[in-house]
């Protein structure tokens, strides 16, 4: 509980989670603008189109910044060297890390359930203001809102495992975005059959499946948690042997 | 109160620490003094668990720092004077890592006061001096209230104030029945502060012995470690 509330108190003691939360809001308004207000109505007047479009707005960009707060969550100890004091008061390399991935998980989910919920209020205001409507039935965007919260927790503690592993802020956030926006969507054109393994197809079948990826929330769910695991066990075993400079 | 045997490290087939053993007594300060390079921030790093010895063991009261239930209470150390978060408050620092220790915040504020940053403890640490971050982290070494302190060149950046401050703290440190372990290479301020002196040259420790065995009455702490050292403290003098 001590590691739990001192790593609390390293997140509101910055204004680090604030900042990302008020560009994942800018980021995802934006993307409204130019999604709903922007395209054709034959474009967004459907339901498909339109959970379509929130996957991409909402859910997609609350996955990244979900990695991207679990990867900062590591990657500034070590910029800052915070690193440093916190295994002098507490040498337990594993506990640490385990703090931050529950803290983590619990930050990239809401982070992603609140960007995708505040997609679909934002979607849906700018809809009314052209005269449409939100198509989506009940179920639809509650599964857009959990399926978000869930892929973020998994794309958190994916995003720590590369921060633990790799350590330098800079190119861990430059690579989370460079997969998940470019590298997953060549190999979603190139090679869907593959593709629909990768973390972000797994993430955003989770929310609203789309063609190829997989229609089951739980299997898209498992496959996720199983890839982010994995990273995570893997980083955990080499960080606890690596010396901290 | 600490126990070093035989540490050794080696990175890629060079030795950089070699075979190094002493141990560091209750009541006493230790200069760990070398020349740049000579291994000194390595030993304090495998003895404070941030790097992993090849060979050899290390004892923080009878008995390795990981098994230790609250190492806090044991060790405290400032190995860089810049391991802070630029945002966060000196006093937030502070409080980040009591938490971690199950420590009230008024042990806190008592800190702050004892290194003279009550006022500035509401202020972000990226507009503090270097000495004031040297004092921050002095402020976190203590905040268990430990037996043994571990300081890597505790007086950087501070004034002649602040170093006479430095020093006498860390006497009282010693003289209440703690331990110091600081490395330093400014050998006329270690002259002024230690009991014992530890001396590595290219990864091996090449001298262990109090202060006054090494350096005669009137003597110059310089000399006898360039001496050691070099070999040339004649044609220095």
């Amino acid at each position: 509980m001590s590691a739990i509330a001192s790593e609390r108190l390293k997140l509101t003691s910055t204004r680090s989670t604030t900042w990302l939360a008020v560009s994942l809001i800018g980021i995802v308004t934006l993307a409204a603008v130019v999604h709903i207000l922007g395209f054709e109505t034959a474009m967004v007047d459907d339901a498909t189109e339109q959970r379509s479009i929130l996957t991409d707005i909402g859910v997609s960009m609350g996955l990244v910044f979900a990695a991207i707060s679990g990867s900062l969550a590591i990657t500034s100890e070590f910029r800052h060297g915070t690193i440093r004091p916190t295994l002098l008061k507490n040498p337990d390399r594993i506990s640490l890390l385990n703090v931050k991935l529950a803290t983590q998980s619990l930050i990239g989910a809401a982070l992603a359930a609140a960007a995708a919920a505040y997609a679909i209020g934002l979607s849906s205001a700018f809809l009314g203001a052209r005269g449409l409507a939100l198509e989506l039935d009940g179920g639809q965007i509650a599964r857009l809102v959990i399926g978000a919260g869930i892929g973020g927790a998994g794309f958190a503690v994916a995003g720590l495992a590369l921060g633990a592993l790799v350590r330098n802020q800079v190119p861990v956030v430059v690579g989370l975005l460079i997969w998940t926006l470019f590298i997953e969507n060549l190999l979603r054109a190139g090679v869907p059959s593959i593709a629909r393994f990768a973390p972000g197809s797994l993430g955003r079948a989770i929310a609203a499946p789309g063609p190829g990826q997989f229609d089951g929330l739980l299997v898209a769910a498992v496959g996720l948690t199983l890839v982010a695991a994995a990273g995570f066990a893997a980083t955990r075993a080499i960080f606890i042997h690596r010396d901290i400079n | 109160m600490a126990d070093v045997v035989r540490l050794t490290k080696r990175y890629r087939g060079a030795t950089v620490v070699d075979d190094v053993s002493f141990r560091v007594h209750t009541g006493t300060i230790t200069g760990f003094l070398g020349p740049n390079g000579a291994g000194k921030t390595t030993t304090l790093r495998m003895m404070l668990g941030l790097a992993t010895p090849s060979v050899g063991t290390v004892a923080i009261d009878g008995r390795p720092l990981g098994e230790l239930s609250e190492p806090w209470r044991h060790v405290g150390a400032v190995l860089e004077s810049n391991d802070f978060h630029p945002a966060r408050t000196g006093r937030d620092h502070l409080r980040v890592l009591a938490r971690l220790c199950d420590i009230d915040d008024a042990r806190v504020d008592v800190l702050l006061d004892l290194v003279g940053l009550t006022a500035a403890g509401r202020r972000q640490v990226g507009g503090y001096s270097l000495g004031m971050r040297q004092r921050l982290g002095l402020a976190a070494a203590m905040l268990g209230e430990p037996r043994l302190l571990i300081l890597d060149e505790p007086t950087n950046g501070l004034d002649p104030v602040g170093v006479r401050w430095m020093r006498e703290l860390m006497r009282s440190f010693a003289d209440a029945g703690g331990a110091v372990l600081m490395s330093s290479h400014l050998l006329a301020e270690a002259q002024h502060t230690v009991d014992q002196v530890l001396i590595i040259d290219q990864g091996r420790l090449i001298a262990d012995a109090p202060l006054g065995e090494l350096v005669p009455p009137g003597g110059d702490l310089e000399d006898a470690y360039l001496d050691l050292v070099t070999g040339t403290a004649g044609a220095v003098r």
